[in-house]
């Protein structure tokens, strides 16, 4: 399954909108190429980015700490 | 991606004697079927295959498979390795995969010497692009060249051997379904995936203990909840750990209940068929001896003390006998006394019975006239009877015998009447034991009968009872398992509502930002993480229910026309994770006792379900190569399956028998003929051979040759 194809089965996730509170519209507009407003998309896309360029947990950690604390 | 075999081609190879050219088998889109009797070369070609993919033959004397490395000798031509102290064998195939052809050749470099045989093994692949050969030397390059023929992933369904079809791996164990799921679907980069969500958790835990560590300035209430909290989660983990490896057991435990499942009830009946059977043997015998004793007492029956069956029929003898004696007697005395006259009692005058009978009896024996008691003829006998006598010499004479013999047989005369009614019981009871004892055989030999009908001959007493040992030691695991599985998730219960407490009292009493934003991603990542894992269930489901309604629609329509209904297919994912494919009838009960052609059925469409599965725009097409999938099989699901076959797999090579007449010209029945007909006329697809021996011979000796009967 492409990375792509994944990410958009992970945006019908109900909990990015129960938990995150990213509204439908927001969801709708979500893509993988491109980069997002919402940080939870942004930190979805570098887990799956880390696997597509075989990154360690470690950096795609690091990277996701940065986006945070931003 | 798809793969189309051009040809196979073999040398030497079991009983494809002679070179390549000689034993090629061309091959098109569609059903191409090899035809052919026992011993013809089916199984051998199927194992042409597998050496290519595999480095495997299959034995069908074992019934098991074994390294090519170790099969040399068998592999070998005998006609040839007669013929030859050195020759060649191998296997050849031509393939074409995404517009790239591969020929794949290998090869075994046979020699005699000192009456051993050496071997040296080599493989060879070309690869073609654009009219331009390469050869492929590196050993990596060469294995994932034929990889392109069939992948690992799908062998266990593209490539299947009849008799094993009932122990497809993958069926047989439940994780393997699951993993050809995950195959097909392509969602191992959404798994690797939801490996680096589930650490990406613990780094983020990390960071957020370290958030902890940092404020110093922390109470000992906020130091004993931190402990609180990190020990909860600790025995959590632990406790999902052992509950993880519960589930594999359990998973194994399954595995191994579904293995012997088939078996067990067979065993059963088996080990008590057994049983019943000994102690109706022992019947038999003990009837048997029985009968025995009661001949062999015929002996001394006849020369009974009381009643000697010998006398039968004797009863009137002593009385004859005695009249005989005294008819004897009297001619005797009259002689003597006509020779003697001055002798009134000579000694052999009556004896002493016969004087006292002439006394009961009132008549005198000697005179024959009346003697009345008291008169004085009577008062006479009386006399002789009392006088005093010699005593009596123990000569032979002739009336003392026969006096003792009348003594000795005298008291016979009560009981010789009862000899013919003794026998009668003793014959009677003889004729009693024969009705019994053949009663006994029936049993008996239908107790064998139902043995043989459980197969008796394929199992002893100690493998049915290791496949019961097996199969209740299975069921014990897994409800051990299962009830090891409740306690640890009762017990997580419990600590994730005290994990959920102590965390909430940290929360109020750590305030600072920095924690508070190492705990909001910990936080966040777990829910990630969560999303991760529920969107592979959704996928992975989805996969599950697509092949659900395909492996149906195959199983209808591979099983349409016959009389019987063969259920329906369901594939439920279990708790454990694992698919479990049951077959149900009209009121949604699991269905028990279809036959052989039905489970084979079932097998059939779960594979064709599988390697027909699309997902997303890709489809499967790979070879579907079968050695006798179609034993058990009537025509009618034979017939149903070169329908549908076409429309799943864009090439079908099978090796049959169940097309073959012996007594027919061209050795095809009348199935086999309408096949090559359509084929003929473009109808249907494919091609269609035959095999056949030029001269009769021994498995070991049979050279096989080939007809093509399609264009």
């Amino acid at each position: 399954m492409e990375a792509e194809q994944i990410f958009k089965e992970l945006m019908k996730s109900d909990e990015l909108q129960t938990h995150f509170g990213i509204s439908k519209e927001e969801l709708a507009d979500a893509s993988y190429v491109g980069d997002s407003n919402n940080t939870t998309i942004e930190i979805i896309k570098d887990v799956i980015k880390g696997i597509a360029n075989r990154k360690s947990p470690n950096v795609v950690f690091q990277g996701i700490l940065k986006k945070v604390s931003d | 991606m798809g793969t189309f075999i051009k040809s196979i081609s073999l040398q030497n190879f079991y009983n494809y004697y002679g070179s390549y050219e000689d034993n090629t088998y061309t091959f098109k889109e569609g059903i191409n079927i090899i035809n052919a009797d026992n011993n013809m070369g089916k199984s051998k070609l199927y194992n042409g295959f597998l050496w290519i993919l595999d480095d495997q033959v299959y034995d069908s004397d074992d019934k098991r498979y074994y390294p090519v490395s170790e099969s040399y000798n068998k592999m070998m031509s005998k006609k040839a390795s007669r013929e030859n102290v050195e020759l060649d064998m191998g296997v050849t195939i031509l393939y074409e995969s995404e517009g790239v052809w591969y020929k794949v050749c290998k090869e075994v470099h046979c020699k005699l010497e000192d009456g051993s045989w050496l071997f040296f093994p080599s493989t060879n692949v070309l690869m073609t692009t654009d009219n331009e050969d390469m050869p492929i030397m590196d050993k990596q390059k060469q294995q994932d060249a034929i990889r392109m023929l069939i992948p690992a992933d799908m062998e266990k369904y593209a490539l299947l051997q009849g008799e094993s079809m009932e122990r497809l791996v993958d069926l047989s164990t439940l994780n393997g379904l699951e993993n050809t799921i995950n195959a097909l679907a392509d969602i191992n980069n959404l798994i690797r995936m939801c490996g680096l969500a589930s650490e990406l958790v613990k780094q983020a835990k990390q960071e957020y203990n370290k958030e902890e560590t940092k404020n110093r300035g922390a109470s000992n209430e906020i130091l004993k909840l931190r402990e609180e909290r990190d020990n909860l989660e600790k025995w959590i983990e632990d406790a999902n750990k052992k509950i993880e490896l519960a589930r594999q057991e359990l998973i194994k435990a399954k595995e191994k209940e579904q293995q012997y499942e088939s078996e067990f009830f067979s065993s059963k009946k088996r080990i008590q068929l057994r049983h019943e059977y000994e102690e109706e043997c022992a019947k038999l015998d003990s009837l048997k001896r029985e009968k025995a004793e009661q001949e062999l007492s015929i002996t001394s029956r006849l020369f009974d003390e009381n009643c000697p069956w010998i006398l039968m029929g004797l009863g009137n003898e002593t009385g004859d006998f005695d009249a005989n004696r005294i008819e004897l007697t009297k001619k005797i005395t009259a002689q003597e006394i006509s020779q003697n006259p001055q002798i009134l009692l000579p000694d052999d005058s009556p004896d002493a019975p016969s004087l006292r009978r002439m006394l009961e009896h009132e008549h005198c024996e000697v005179c024959d006239r009346e003697a009345k008691k008291g008169t004085a003829p009577w008062l006479h006998i009386k006399k002789v009877l009392e006088r005093p006598h010699k005593e009596m010499r123990t000569s032979a004479s002739f009336m003392q015998f026969y006096s003792g013999l009348q003594n000795a047989t005298g008291r016979y005369e009560a009981t010789i009447p009862q000899i013919k009614e003794s026998f009668e019981q003793y014959m009677n009871h003889i004729y009693d034991l024969d009705d019994q004892i053949e009663a006994q055989e029936r049993i008996v030999e239908a107790k064998e009968n139902e043995l043989t009908l459980v197969g008796i001959e394929n199992s002893t007493e100690e493998e049915d009872r290791k496949v019961l040992s097996g199969y209740n030691q299975a069921k014990q695991t897994i409800s051990n398992k299962n009830e090891e599985i409740q306690r640890w998730t009762g017990k997580i219960k419990i600590w994730d509502s005290a994990l959920t407490k102590a965390k909430e009292e940290l929360d109020k009493r750590q305030g600072s930002t920095p924690i508070r934003k190492a705990k909001e991603l910990y936080d966040n990542m777990q829910v990630i993480k969560t999303m991760f894992d529920s969107t592979r269930e959704r996928i992975f489901k989805s996969i599950v229910d697509n092949l659900q309604t395909a492996a149906n629609e195959m199983y209808s329509d591979l099983t349409k026309g016959n009389q019987t209904f063969g259920g329906t297919l369901t594939f439920d994912r279990l708790d454990d994770g694992t698919v479990r494919v049951s077959v149900i009838d009209y009121q949604g009960e699991e269905l028990y006792g279809n036959g052989t052609g039905f489970q084979r059925m079932k097998q059939l469409a779960i594979v064709m379900s599988i390697i027909s599965s699309k997902v997303g725009n890709k489809s499967f097409d790979y070879p579907f190569i079968s050695d006798a999938p179609f034993s058990e099989f009537s025509w009618n699901f034979m017939n149903n399956f070169f329908e549908i076959a076409p429309n799943v797999f864009r090439q079908s090579i099978i090796m049959i028998k169940d097309l073959y007449d012996p007594a027919d010209d061209n050795l095809i029945n009348e199935h086999g003929k309408a096949i090559v007909e359509q084929m003929n006329n473009g109808l249907l697809q494919g091609s269609f051979y035959v095999n056949y021996a030029e001269t009769r011979a021994d498995a070991g000796n049979l050279v096989t040759k080939k007809y093509c009967y399609t264009k």
